[in-house]
C-alpha cells in the first residue's frame, strides 16, 4: 500500500511541476494586447480613432466638477464673460493646487498616445498613403496639442519619445523646453498633416482645412505674419470651406453641424454614448452653463421649456460690455447667439399664456433671468436634465477668415484684411468696415465668437488680456456684487498643477504662483 | 464551547476499561440511529430467574434501546435473578450490578461495562432479595438526576458525573442530563468534564442537582485549529487566537465580520457598507500594502471562500485568527494580511444533537448631529446672499422660492429624517441537527434571515444549507464531504443619494403634488430633489448563489502517517436587475423614460491539495511534519447590459429590448496559484518547541519572470509552567514563543505585468470607428512579490488554576517590495503604474487579559478585556535622497518618509478671520472677514504648500472590554468597544453638495458660522456664490469612539420546567447590539459619514432549544 501512495504523490507532484509554467502564464480575454495597436495597419487605425476620442474628452469632456471647469474657464474668463458662480475665473482657486489639472496630465497622456504612433508606423508593413494619413493625423493631434500647452503655460515639457515600460524612468531632467524647440516641433507636425490630410473628409475628421487654421495660428504665435497669412488663405481659397449664408447663420449652431462653415466638430450621440469612453461620449453641461433659470421666476408664468434650454444652471453670461457691442437692431448674430431678451410665458396654466411675460417679472440676479448665450443650445435636449450630446463646433471658418485678416492687417495688406472681415460682418447684416485698426478687430471677433474658447487665447497672444479683463469681466451675484477677484498679472499663465511640480521635482512654478 | 465539547478526548475512564469490548461497529449502528431519545424515560420490566447476565443485558438493551459494550467471555457464567416491573433504565441496572463485580459507565446510548475498583463480592448474590422490597429501596439508596450547563446555560453532553468516594458514575447526555443512584450516605456528587472547572455538590435531601460548570478560561488541553493540522493549545508556539464562537454569535447581524468586532486582539473591523447584505472590513495588525489588497484570507475547512460571510455563523465550530508569520506561513502566498480559519461543526460518533435558535427584533439608528431647523435655515440662506450683497439683507422674494417662502408662512416645515427612516426588524432562524454512527457521521445546517433596512426598500434574506458528511470506509480510508449552499436576495435602490437629500434638502418645502404624487423639486429649489422619489421608483435587486463543494479523502495506511486529498469547487453567480421607471429622477431627466440594466457576475474557484502528514514520538520527543502541495485557480466573468430610454414602464428590466439604446460591457479575469510546502513540528516532553515551515508560491499575476516566491518561517517555544522548579507555583501556565518568518501579498488584480488596451470608439460620419488606446496604466512587466516578515514574541500566562489567564504579544512587520500604485509625471503618459517599492513597518503589541474574578455557587462573573495598538510607518519609498541626504517624500501619493501611510497631507485651519484683524499684510492678503484662516505652519508670513501638514488617521489604539455574569439560570454579558484617535474627513463639513460649505442652497449639519454679529462662530461666514476659501480644510474631525458593542441578558429554564415543555433545554434572551455610542464624530457611525447607511442599533429578542 505505502508504494501505491508514493507512487500517486510522485506522479501527482510531478504532473503539476510540468504544468506549472503554462498555468502560470497569463491571457487576459477581454483586453487586446498592446503589441496589435502598434504592429498591423488596422491596429494602428484604432489607434488614431483613439485619439478622436480623446480629444474630445480633453476638449469639451462630459459631465461637470474639475472637467467642466478646465473647459469653461477659457470660454468665460475673457473681457466677454460674466460669471455668477463655482468655477469662478480668478477666484481663490486659481492656485497650483486648486486649479484643474487635467489640460496638462491629459494632453500629455494623448500625446503620448500620438507619439507611440508616430514612432511605430513606419515600422509596420503598409501602404504608403494609409500609413501617412494614419501618421498627419497623429502629428495633427500632436502639434494641435503643444500648441494648446505652450499657450496656457508658456514653459511646459516637450517629449516625443513614445513611453514604453523600459524607458519610463530612463533618467530625466525636468525643465521648461524652449519655446523654439517648441514651435518647431508644432509646425513640422502640422505641416506633415497639411501635406497628407485631404480637403474633404469624414464628419469628425481632421482634414487639410482645420490643419491649415492651426497651423496659421502657430505662425501668429510666432509672429510670422507672413507664413500665417498662407495658411489662412489656404483654407480661404478653396471651395471646400466657407460662411454659411446670411439666411442659414441659424444653422452654424444648429442642431445639424456638419455643414461647410465647421473646420472641427466634436460629435456626440446619446444612443451610442453614455460616457466619453464610448463611441457616442458623454453628456456636456455646456448648454445649460449659460441659460438662465427662467422657471424660477416668481409667480409661477414660467416652466421649463425647450425653447428657454430646459433645466439650467445659470452660471455663466455675456456681460455688458459684450452687449453694448452689438447693434440689437441689425446684427443677426444678436438674434441667433443669443436667447431673446423678452420671455414667452410658457406655463399653459397662465392666464398670460403666450404673452410675453410682464415686465415687473424680471428678477434679473444672474440665476433667475440674464440675457443669455444660445451658441450651445440644444434642441434635442431633454427639460429636466442638464446634459446635453449636442455636437460641438470647434474651429470654424468665420474664425479663420478673422485671423486671417488680423495676419494680413499684420502684413500691411489692409484691403485684404477689410475684405476678410467684411465679409464676416456682411453675413451678420452688417455694413462694412472702411478702415482696420486692433480695437475694432477685438470687437468684431468678440460679436462673432464669444464664448468660443478663442478669446482668451486672442487677447493673450496680442498681449491685452489682462488689461482687458480687469477692465469688463464680471463677477457677481446678486445684483450690485461685481468684479470681486481681478486677474492678476501672473494669470496670463495658469498655473503648473502642483501635483506634477511634486512628482516632478526640478520642474519651476511658473512665477506668481 | 461547542467546539471544546465535541474535541475533548475521550474520557480518562475509558483506559480504565478491562474488558475490553469488541461488539461490531454494525450493532451499535443499528441502536444508536435515532433522535436523542432519552434512555433514562425508557421503563424496563424484567422477570429473569437464574438467567445468565448476558441474556438480561440483551432484555434490557431490547427495551432500553441502551447498547451495552462487553466481552462475552469476560462475563462470568453465574447466573442473575432479577424481577422487577417498570423502573427506569438507571434503577435497573443499579439493581443489577449492585452485587456483581462490574461497574458501568453510560455515555448516551452506550453502557460500558467496567470492573469495579474494589470489589469486595458481598455474601449473597441474589439479587431478588432487595428486588422483591422494590419499594423500600428508596431507603437505603436515593436516585438524583439534574442537568449540567456550561455558563451560558447551553446543557452540556458528556459530563461525568459520580458519588464521592465510591465508583459509581454516569455522563449526561445529549442535553445535559444525567440520572445516578447513590449509595447511602454518601452525599457529595461531583461533576467534570475536560474543559471545564470540575464541582462538587452536596445532596443532603435533594433528588435533583443541576449544576452550571464554569469553563477553563484558557484552556491547555483545548484544541487549535492551524494550517493544515489542530495541536492542543499548549503545543501552540505561533500567534493563533480563537474566537469564542459562541461569543460571536451573540452579536444579532447577518455579517461575521460584525459579529468579529473586538473579539480577538489585533483584529480592526470598520464597517464597509451598513445596508443589510453589506459585509465589514477586517484588518489584522494594520494595514501593510500601498495598493495591494489589505484584507485577510478567509479558509473554511480548508477550502479559500469568497468572503466570509459565505459560511453560515451558526454553522461555525471554530474560527482561529493567524497574525504571525510562523502561523500563516502555510498559507503563506495570500496570508500576508492574515488568515481567518473557519472550522465548521461535524457530527460525533453515536450522538445526535439537535438545536434550534431563533432571534427577532428591531433596529433603529441615532444621528449624532443636527441638521437647521425650518427658522435656522431660512436665516443661513439670508445671510448666504447678503454676504454677496455687501452686507445687506435683501428682501425674502429675492432669496426664497415661492413654494419656500409659502412654506415659511404656513410653518409646515418638513422633518426629512422622520419621513425617510423606520424601524426595521431583523430575524435570524437556525437549525443544526448532527447525527452519527461509527462509519457514518452527518451534520446539516439550516439557516434563513431577513434583515430590513432602517430605509424602506432596502432588505436582505439569505439562507444557508450545509451539510458535512463523513464516511468511514476501511480502517485506512476514510471520505468526506463539507458541503454549503446559500442563496440571498438583496433589495438596495441606492441610498447614497436618499440619505445625502435627507441631510441636505431643506425643510422649507412640500413633498407631494397636489395630485398626491411626489414633488420632484419639493422646496422649488433645483438642486434639491425629493429624497422619497427614488426610493419608491428605482428598484435594485441582486440575487446571489453562493455554493462549496469541498470533497475530501484520508488515506492512513501506517501508523502516524495520514495522507489528505483535498478537493474544492466554490462557484458563486449574481444576477443584478437595476430599473428606474419613467417616473424617477432619471426617468424624468431622460424625458419619461425608463432605464435600467442586467448584470450576471459568475466566479468559480477551484483548489486541488496533496496533504502529507506524519507524526511520531520516541522516548519524549514529539515530532510531526506535513508536506502539502496545492493548486487553485479562481475564473471571474461579468456581462452586464445597460439600457436606456425604455419606452414604457410595463415589464421593467424586462423590457430592455425596446430600450432606444443597449450598450453591453464584458470583463472576464483568471488567476492562478501554485504552491509547495513544508513543515516540521518538534517539541521535546512538551516544554521546548521548535517549528519551522518554507513554501514555494507561484502565482499568475506577476511578471513572467517573478512569478515565484520562497517563504521560510521558524518558531521557537519554552513552556516553563512544566519545569520543574514551578511545580509548587501558582503559575500554572507561562509560555514564552517567539517567530520569524514572511509571506508573501499577491491581492492585485491580474494581467498588472501586461500591456493591454482600452476600447475608446468614435463616430465618423456618425458611424462608430473601433478606437484602441493603451490606457491609464503602465504596465510593469517586472511585478513581483510582496514580502511581509515578522518577528513576534509573545507570553501567555496562567495564575491560580487559570483565574486570571491572558496573553501579551508584540511584534514587528517588515513588508518589502510593496505593491505600490504610484502615480506618474505626466510627460511618461500614463498616470498611475503599479511597482514594488520601498519598505513599511507595522510594529505593536496586544494584550488580552481574563479573569474569573468571583465563582461562588450560584455566582460566576468574568470580567476581560484587550488592547491592541499597531503603529505604520514608511521606512523607504524609492531611495531618492535629497540635498540633506534625506529620504524624499512622495507627496503627491501623500506618502512621507516616517509617518504612516495613512494620513492626511493639508492645511490646518486656526479659526476665522475677523473684521479689524490686519489681514493685507498677513499670510492669506486677499482673504476676506469671515473667511477661514489657515495656519501659516513654517512661519514665513506666506501661504505656500509648504504649510500643509501631516495628520495621522489611523486609530492609536483599540480595544475592547467584556463583563460576564451569572447567577443561577440568568446570564447577562456586556461587551465594550472602543478605537482611539482615528481622523477621518466628514464631507458633510464642508462641502457643497454635502451641504456644508454654508451656501444657503442645502441644508447640512448645523455649525456655528460666523456673521458679523456672530464673531465667536467657529465656521466661516455663509456665501451664495461659492465656497468660501480653504473651507475643505474643515473636514478633519477626531472619530474616537467608545461603544456598548453587545448587552445580553438571558435565562435558561431550569431542566424540570424544559422536561415539562418536553424540550431538553431552553434560554430565552435578549440582545442589545450597538446599543450606545459614544463619539465627537458627526453622523450616524463614526466610521461613516452621514450619506452612508447608517449602522443600526438593533435589539432583539431569542429563543434556543436543544432538543
Amino acid at each position: 500500500m505505502k508504494r501505491i501512495f508514493l507512487q500517486l504523490l510522485f506522479g501527482v507532484t510531478l504532473l503539476s511541476f510540468l504544468s506549472c509554467e503554462k498555468f502560470l502564464a497569463e491571457e487576459p480575454v477581454t483586453e487586446v494586447s498592446i503589441d496589435f495597436i502598434y504592429t498591423t495597419p488596422e491596429g494602428l487605425e484604432s489607434g488614431v480613432n483613439a485619439l478622436y476620442n480623446l480629444m474630445r474628452n480633453y476638449n469639451i469632456p462630459e459631465g461637470e466638477g474639475d472637467a467642466l471647469r478646465s473647459s469653461l474657464f477659457f470660454l468665460v474668463g475673457t473681457d466677454l464673460g460674466l460669471n455668477r458662480t463655482w468655477h469662478t475665473p480668478y477666484g481663490p482657486n486659481h492656485t497650483p493646487v486648486a486649479f484643474p489639472a487635467r489640460k496638462w496630465t491629459r494632453g500629455y497622456q494623448i500625446i503620448d498616445r500620438a507619439n507611440a504612433i508616430i514612432t511605430n508606423a513606419p515600422k509596420v508593413d503598409m501602404l504608403e498613403t494609409r500609413r501617412n494619413q494614419i501618421i498627419a493625423q497623429a502629428r495633427m493631434v500632436r502639434g494641435e496639442l503643444y500648441l494648446d500647452l505652450i499657450r496656457m503655460y508658456d514653459n511646459i515639457l516637450l517629449d516625443t519619445v513614445a513611453t514604453t515600460p523600459e524607458n519610463a524612468f530612463d533618467p530625466k531632467e525636468y525643465l521648461p523646453a524652449d519655446p523654439i524647440e517648441v514651435f518647431k516641433l508644432i509646425d513640422a507636425d502640422l505641416d506633415f498633416a497639411i501635406q497628407h490630410l485631404a480637403w474633404n473628409v469624414d464628419y469628425g475628421r481632421y482634414g487639410k482645412g482645420v490643419a491649415h487654421h492651426i497651423r496659421g495660428k502657430s505662425a501668429l504665435w510666432q509672429k510670422k505674419w507672413t507664413e500665417a497669412s498662407t495658411h489662412f488663405d489656404a483654407v480661404i481659397l478653396d471651395p471646400t470651406h466657407d460662411l454659411l449664408p446670411r439666411e442659414q447663420i441659424a444653422q452654424v449652431f444648429g442642431q445639424n453641424l456638419n455643414h461647410k462653415e465647421a473646420l472641427l466638430v466634436y460629435v456626440r450621440d446619446e444612443i451610442t454614448g453614455g460616457n466619453d469612453n464610448l463611441a457616442g461620449g458623454g453628456p456636456t453641461w455646456i448648454s445649460s452653463v449659460f441659460n438662465s433659470r427662467v422657471y424660477e421666476l416668481s409667480g409661477g408664468e414660467m416652466i421649463r421649456s425647450i425653447e428657454y434650454g430646459g433645466e439650467s444652471l445659470g452660471w455663466s453670461f455675456p456681460n455688458d460690455y459684450l452687449r453694448s457691442l452689438y447693434d440689437a437692431e441689425n446684427d443677426l448674430r444678436f438674434r441667433t447667439y443669443y436667447y431673446p431678451l423678452q420671455l414667452i410665458v410658457n406655463n399653459p396654466e397662465s392666464p398670460n399664456f403666450g404673452l410675453p411675460l410682464a415686465p415687473d417679472r424680471y428678477d434679473d440676479d444672474y440665476r433667475r433671468y440674464h440675457w443669455s448665450l444660445k451658441k450651445y443650445h440644444d434642441d434635442e435636449k431633454r427639460i429636466g436634465t442638464l446634459n446635453s450630446y449636442k455636437d460641438h463646433i470647434f474651429y470654424r471658418y468665420a474664425e479663420t477668415l478673422l485671423l486671417g485678416a488680423e495676419a494680413a492687417w499684420r502684413m500691411d495688406n489692409p484691403s485684404k484684411a477689410l475684405g476678410y472681415i467684411n465679409q464676416v460682418r456682411n453675413r451678420a447684416g452688417l455694413t462694412n468696415f472702411a478702415t482696420f485698426d486692433l480695437e475694432s478687430y477685438l470687437e468684431e471677433s468678440a460679436r462673432e465668437l464669444a464664448f468660443e474658447n478663442e478669446r482668451w487665447f486672442l487677447l493673450k497672444r496680442i498681449g491685452v488680456l489682462v488689461e482687458r479683463v480687469n477692465q469688463y469681466y464680471e463677477m457677481g451675484s446678486n445684483a450690485g456684487n461685481k468684479a470681486i477677484y481681478p486677474m492678476a498679472s501672473h494669470m496670463v499663465r495658469l498655473p503648473i498643477p502642483q501635483s506634477q511640480i511634486d512628482l516632478m521635482g526640478t520642474f519651476p512654478q511658473n512665477d506668481g504662483y | 464551547m461547542q467546539l471544546k465539547r465535541l474535541m475533548c478526548p475521550l474520557p480518562a475512564y475509558t483506559k480504565k476499561i478491562i474488558m475490553r469490548v469488541k461488539l461490531t461497529i454494525i450493532l451499535v449502528t443499528v441502536f444508536c440511529i435515532q433522535l436523542s431519545a432519552n434512555v433514562f424515560g425508557q421503563k424496563i420490566s424484567l422477570n429473569e430467574r437464574d438467567a445468565s447476565l448476558w441474556e438480561v443485558l440483551k432484555k434490557i438493551e431490547k427495551q432500553s434501546g441502551v447498547t451495552f459494550f462487553y466481552n462475552k467471555r469476560d462475563v462470568q457464567e453465574d447466573p442473575v435473578t432479577i424481577i422487577l416491573q417498570e423502573e427506569p433504565l438507571n434503577r435497573v441496572l443499579a439493581l443489577l450490578f449492585k452485587n456483581l463485580p462490574y461497574g458501568y459507565d453510560i455515555q448516551d446510548q452506550v453502557v460500558v461495562l467496567n470492573q469495579k475498583e474494589k470489589f469486595v463480592p458481598t455474601k449473597s448474590r441474589d439479587v431478588r432479595r432487595q428486588t422483591i422490597h422494590t419499594l423500600n429501596v428508596e431507603a437505603v439508596q436515593q436516585t438524583i438526576n439534574g442537568t449540567v450547563r456550561d455558563s451560558l446555560g447551553v446543557p452540556l453532553a458528556g459530563v461525568t458525573v459520580s458519588i464521592k468516594g465510591t465508583s459509581l458514575r454516569t455522563h449526561t447526555d445529549a442535553r445535559g442530563k444525567y440520572r445516578i443512584a447513590t449509595p447511602e450516605g454518601q452525599s457529595v456528587v461531583v461533576f467534570s468534564i475536560v474543559g471545564y472547572v470540575s464541582s462538587e455538590q452536596p445532596i443532603g435531601e435533594k433528588t435533583i442537582v443541576d449544576v452550571m460548570l464554569t469553563a477553563y478560561i484558557d484552556d491547555l488541553d483545548e484544541v487549535v485549529v492551524v494550517g493544515y493540522g489542530t495541536q492542543k493549545k499548549s503545543d501552540v508556539i505561533s500567534s493563533v487566537v480563537s474566537v469564542n464562537t459562541e461569543d460571536v454569535n451573540r452579536v444579532p447581524s447577518n455579517d461575521l465580520g460584525e459579529m468579529l468586532r473586538g473579539k480577538a486582539a489585533g483584529v480592526y473591523v470598520t464597517v464597509n457598507d451598513a445596508a443589510p447584505g453589506s459585509s465589514s472590513n477586517i484588518l489584522i495588525r494594520g494595514s501593510r500594502s500601498l495598493t495591494a489588497g489589505n484584507a485577510p484570507i478567509v479558509i473554511a475547512d480548508g477550502v479559500p471562500v469568497g468572503g466570509i460571510n459565505d459560511v453560515n455563523p451558526n454553522d461555525i465550530a471554530s474560527i482561529e485568527i493567524l497574525k504571525d508569520a510562523a502561523a500563516q506561513a502555510i498559507y503563506g502566498a495570500r496570508a500576508s494580511n492574515g488568515v481567518i480559519l473557519i472550522t465548521t461543526k461535524r457530527a460525533k460518533e453515536d450522538r445526535t444533537i439537535v438545536d434550534f435558535n431563533t432571534f427577532y427584533g428591531g433596529q433603529t439608528v441615532k444621528r449624532n448631529f443636527d441638521v437647521y431647523s425650518a427658522k435656522e435655515f431660512a436665516q443661513l440662506k439670508r445671510e448666504a446672499y447678503r454676504a454677496d450683497n455687501n452686507n445687506q439683507y435683501l428682501p425674502d422674494e429675492a432669496i426664497f422660492t415661492d413654494i419656500e417662502r409659502e412654506v415659511l408662512a404656513t410653518g409646515d416645515f418638513i422633518d426629512w429624517e422622520k419621513e425617510l427612516l423606520r424601524i426595521a426588524s431583523t430575524q435570524n432562524h437556525n437549525l443544526s441537527v448532527s447525527t452519527g454512527t461509527a462509519k457514518t457521521r452527518i451534520y446539516s445546517g439550516f439557516n434563513y434571515s431577513k434583515r430590513q433596512g432602517v430605509i424602506p426598500g432596502t432588505d436582505f434574506q439569505r439562507g444557508t444549507i450545509r451539510i458535512n458528511v463523513d464516511q468511514t470506509i476501511t480502517d485506512w480510508l476514510k471520505v468526506g464531504a463539507n458541503t454549503s449552499w446559500q442563496l440571498s436576495k438583496n433589495n438596495n435602490p441606492g441610498t447614497g443619494e436618499t440619505l445625502l437629500r435627507t441631510v441636505t434638502t431643506s425643510p422649507l418645502g412640500k413633498i407631494y403634488n397636489d395630485d398626491g404624487t411626489y414633488r420632484i423639486y419639493p422646496t422649488g429649489v433645483q438642486e434639491s430633489v425629493n429624497p422619497l422619489l427614488d426610493l419608491a421608483e428605482v428598484s435594485n435587486t441582486r440575487n446571489d448563489r453562493n455554493d462549496i463543494m469541498n470533497i475530501f479523502a484520508d488515506f492512513t495506511p501506517f501508523q502516524g502517517f495520514r495522507y489528505r486529498v483535498n478537493a474544492s469547487r466554490r462557484s458563486w453567480n449574481r444576477k443584478t436587475t437595476h430599473y428606474a421607471t419613467s417616473e424617477s429622477l432619471q426617468g424624468f431627466r431622460r424625458g419619461g423614460l425608463g432605464n435600467g440594466a442586467m448584470q450576471f457576475e459568475d466566479e468559480e474557484e477551484w483548489q486541488l491539495e496533496n496533504i502529507l502528514n506524519y507524526n511520531t514520538s520516541f522516548n519524549k520527543h514529539n515530532l510531526a511534519s506535513t508536506v502539502v502541495q496545492s493548486i487553485s485557480q479562481r475564473r471571474y466573468n461579468n456581462f452586464r447590459n445597460n439600457a436606456s430610454n425604455i419606452p414604457n414602464d410595463l415589464l421593467g428590466i424586462w423590457g430592455l429590448p425596446s430600450a432606444e439604446s443597449n450598450i453591453p460591457t464584458v470583463g472576464a479575469n483568471k488567476r492562478g496559484l501554485v504552491s509547495f510546502v513544508g513543515r516540521i513540528q518538534y517539541d521535546y516532553d512538551g516544554k521546548y518547541y521548535l517549528t519551522a515551515s518554507a513554501r514555494a508560491d507561484g502565482s499568475t499575476v506577476f511578471g513572467a519572470n517573478n512569478k515565484w516566491a520562497y517563504f521560510p518561517a521558524v518558531a521557537l517555544g519554552w513552556n516553563i509552567h512544566r519545569e520543574a522548579f514551578m511545580d509548587e507555583s501558582f503559575v500554572n501556565n507561562l509560555k514564552l514563543r517567539a517567530s520569524y518568518g514572511s509571506v508573501g501579498n499577491e491581492a492585485i488584480n491580474p494581467y498588472r505585468s501586461l500591456s493591454t488596451a482600452v476600447q475608446r470608439d468614435y463616430l465618423f460620419n456618425n458611424v462608430k470607428r473601433i478606437g484602441y488606446v493603451p490606457g491609464d496604466f503602465l504596465p510593469n512587466p517586472n511585478l513581483r512579490w510582496e514580502t511581509s516578515t515578522t518577528l513576534n514574541t509573545a507570553l501567555d500566562f496562567g495564575f491560580w488554576n487559570n483565574r486570571l489567564t491572558g496573553t501579551f504579544e508584540f511584534y514587528n512587520t517588515r513588508t518589502t517590495d510593496l505593491l505600490a500604485e504610484l502615480s506618474l509625471q505626466a510627460d511618461i503618459g500614463y498616470a498611475r503604474m503599479l511597482r514594488n517599492i520601498g519598505e513599511v513597518e507595522n510594529q505593536g503589541f496586544e494584550l488580552n487579559m481574563n479573569g474569573l474574578i468571583l465563582d461562588k455557587n450560584d455566582w460566576q462573573v468574568n470580567l476581560g478585556f484587550s488592547i491592541s495598538r499597531n503603529r505604520n510607518k514608511i521606512i523607504s519609498l524609492y531611495g531618492d535622497l535629497d540635498e540633506h541626504g534625506n529620504e524624499v517624500d512622495d507627496i503627491a501619493n501623500q506618502w512621507f518618509i516616517g509617518h504612516s501611510k495613512n494620513v492626511y497631507y493639508q492645511y490646518r485651519p486656526a479659526g476665522i478671520w475677523q473684521q479689524g484683524e490686519d489681514i493685507a499684510n498677513s499670510h492669506m492678503p486677499t482673504a476676506q472677514p469671515g473667511d477661514i484662516k489657515l495656519l501659516d505652519s513654517n512661519g514665513d508670513g506666506k501661504l505656500t504648500d509648504a504649510d500643509r501638514v501631516i495628520v495621522p488617521r489611523d486609530p492609536k489604539w483599540f480595544g475592547s472590554f467584556n463583563l460576564a455574569v451569572n447567577y443561577k439560570g440568568v446570564d447577562l454579558a456586556a461587551d465594550f468597544l472602543t478605537v482611539q484617535g482615528v481622523v477621518r474627513n466628514n464631507a458633510f463639513l464642508y462641502d457643497y453638495a454635502s451641504g456644508g460649505s454654508l451656501r444657503g442652497v442645502f441644508n447640512g449639519v448645523k455649525v456655528d458660522y460666523w456673521t458679523p454679529e456672530n464673531p465667536e462662530g467657529n465656521w466661516p461666514r455663509p456665501l451664495e456664490s461659492n465656497d468660501r476659501p480653504y473651507i475643505w480644510t474643515l473636514g478633519l474631525q477626531d472619530a474616537s469612539y467608545v461603544r456598548l458593542h453587545t448587552l445580553t441578558l438571558g435565562y435558561t429554564l431550569s431542566s424540570q420546567f424544559a422536561n415539562r415543555l418536553k424540550v431538553g433545554s431552553l434560554r430565552i434572551y435578549s440582545t442589545a447590539h450597538n446599543l450606545a455610542t459614544w463619539t465627537k464624530y458627526k453622523s450616524y457611525s463614526p466610521e461613516k459619514n452621514p450619506n452612508e447607511y447608517p449602522e443600526a442599533i438593533s435589539i432583539v429578542g431569542g429563543i434556543q432549544v436543544g432538543f
